[in-house]
């Protein structure tokens, strides 16, 4: 009953257009009698349209038959010959523009993997900026070993020389000696806790460093399996690439033809 | 009062009577009107459908035939629209052009829906242009005392047409501000009296969506009207009244 009345309150404008007929008409005509609002919407409707109908239809100010000369200057259709290039040419710009960020992206990071890796490692940390990784690096490995050796040649030096001056100097190399593995041991923890880094540069392309000896088997797959997909990501990336320029290319060659067409015309 | 009904009593729709008028409630009216014009134009589509057809096949002079028959319409369409002379000028024209060029898309049918469709569409760019630029967009408003007289035998007193003038510029001053597919549903039932299947092949859209243009158009034109003082108290121009 709701949607009848719904119906029948809606149908003031198709009453006044006379669009309402037989059985309709009567209903609409019985709930006008009882329905002020209706009463009231049709009234309303019936003053605009006795307003509009002060608006006179004018006569046509001039004749507006077409002759030959306004046929031939509108037959060639100029909008659509003069934009037959465009339409190629913005999705050609933007595939290209992709191209080259993505190429750039790509180019970043396989140009510098290592630093990039270090420097990503050194973020995770949270403690090492890429500086002092790398000075780690190069310290763990290199310069522990000449201090460990120096004390041993100073002292195999010394034995000949003198032994009283020999036990105060031993005694401070064999400390010296006995430091510089401890100060060794800060270095390569760092190192152990690079592993991620070092293994994913490193351990697949040349032999493992004397760190990742340590290492139990594991992570190492699951490095590996890590750059692999890594690979594998590179190479998605490669040919995405190359679909796209090749669909920069072919869209700028088609968008190149229709210009010459129409620029022929 | 009396300046008012005999302005008002040129017009079909009476509204010195407003609500009680038994001729505009008779039911036996409207279907009777509706069987003669549907009739009137059958006869015109069938012929409109001949000369396009030949236009179709190149004959400018019959596609001429329909430009004469419909420009007063297209032409008033897009006064009402466009609320300027200079732009429905123009517009017509590009509309006869634009019909005869697209000729081989017509499929028969309905001629004058077809060609008032491409009109309409025109109209609506012509508005689109002046939303981008609207300082210009009142530039040549139409006001109805620009309209060259009509030899009108129901013309009753210089008095009396100057009133129907200053309401006809109220009501297209408000006509302009509803938006446009509203405006262009109430000229073409109100002001050219196409039936709503027309104006919904005309539009492009189907017969709900008609009568909701037509009804949310009124609501919205008897509101600027109330509010300009042009309707008041169930009546047109009011103020008249104690003339």
């Amino acid at each position: 009953m709701k949607l009848f009345n719904r119906h029948v309150h809606s149908q003031a404008g198709e009453y006044l257009d006379g669009r309402l007929y037989g059985a309709a008409r009567a209903r609409f005509e019985r709930h006008l009698a009882t329905c002020a609002d209706c009463a009231a919407r049709l009234e309303d409707q019936r003053l605009v349209k006795s307003a509009l109908s002060t608006l006179r239809e004018l006569p046509a100010p001039r004749s507006f038959v077409l002759n030959e000369a306004m046929v031939a200057a509108a037959a060639p259709p100029p909008p659509p010959r003069r934009a037959a290039w465009q339409p190629f040419a913005a999705p050609a710009g933007a595939l290209a523009m992709l191209f080259v960020l993505l190429l750039g992206g790509d180019l970043a990071t396989s140009g510098g993997d290592e630093d990039e890796e270090l420097a990503d490692a050194a973020f995770n940390e949270g403690t090492l900026d890429t500086d002092e990784l790398a000075s780690d690096e190069a310290g763990g490995a290199v310069e522990p070993l000449t201090e460990q050796e120096a004390p041993i040649i100073e002292a195999d030096a010394a034995d000949g020389d003198d032994s009283g001056a020999d036990s105060a100097g031993d005694g401070d190399d064999t400390l010296d000696g006995e430091a510089a593995p401890e100060s060794d041991v800060a270095p390569e923890e760092p190192g152990e806790d690079e592993l991620a880094e070092q293994t994913e540069t490193e351990s697949l392309d040349q032999n493992s460093p004397p760190a990742g000896e340590d290492l139990p088997g594991e992570p190492i797959e699951e490095l590996q399996q890590i750059d692999d997909d890594d690979d594998n990501f590179r190479l998605y990336i490669r040919i995405i690439e190359a679909v796209l320029a090749a669909g920069a290319i072919a869209l700028g060659f088609l968008a190149f033809r229709r210009w010459r067409e129409q620029s022929a015309d | 009062m009396v300046a008012q009904t005999t302005c008002i009593s040129e017009s079909p729709h009476v509204l010195a009577n407003h609500g009680k008028s038994d001729e505009s409630l008779s039911p036996t009216s409207p279907p009777a009107t509706l069987a003669l014009s549907v009739e009137a134009a059958a006869t015109s589509t069938e012929q409109a459908d001949q000369l396009a057809a030949r236009a179709q096949n190149g004959d400018l002079a019959a596609f001429n035939e329909l430009v004469l028959t419909y420009q007063q319409q297209v032409y008033n369409l897009a006064l009402r629209m466009l609320s300027s002379p200079a732009a429905a000028e123009d517009v017509t024209q590009d509309a006869f052009i634009s019909a005869y060029r697209r000729i081989d898309t017509y499929r028969g049918g309905n001629f004058k829906a077809w060609l008032l469709r491409i009109a309409t569409n025109a109209c609506y760019d012509v508005l689109r242009q002046r939303g981008r630029r609207p300082a210009t967009s009142l530039d040549g408003m139409f006001e109805e005392s620009d309209a060259p007289p009509i030899a009108d035998p129901h013309a009753a007193s210089p008095e009396l047409e100057a009133e129907r003038k200053e309401v006809a510029a109220a009501v297209q001053r408000a006509l302009s501000q509803i938006p446009a597919d509203q405006r262009a549903a109430i000229i073409l039932c109100d002001l050219q009296g196409l039936a709503y299947e027309e104006i919904a092949v005309t539009l492009d859209v189907n017969i709900g969506t008609v009568k909701s243009r037509i009804n949310r158009g009124r609501a919205r034109l008897r509101e600027l009207l109330t509010s300009t003082g042009e309707l008041r108290g169930g009546q047109v121009r009011p103020k008249s009244e104690p003339q």
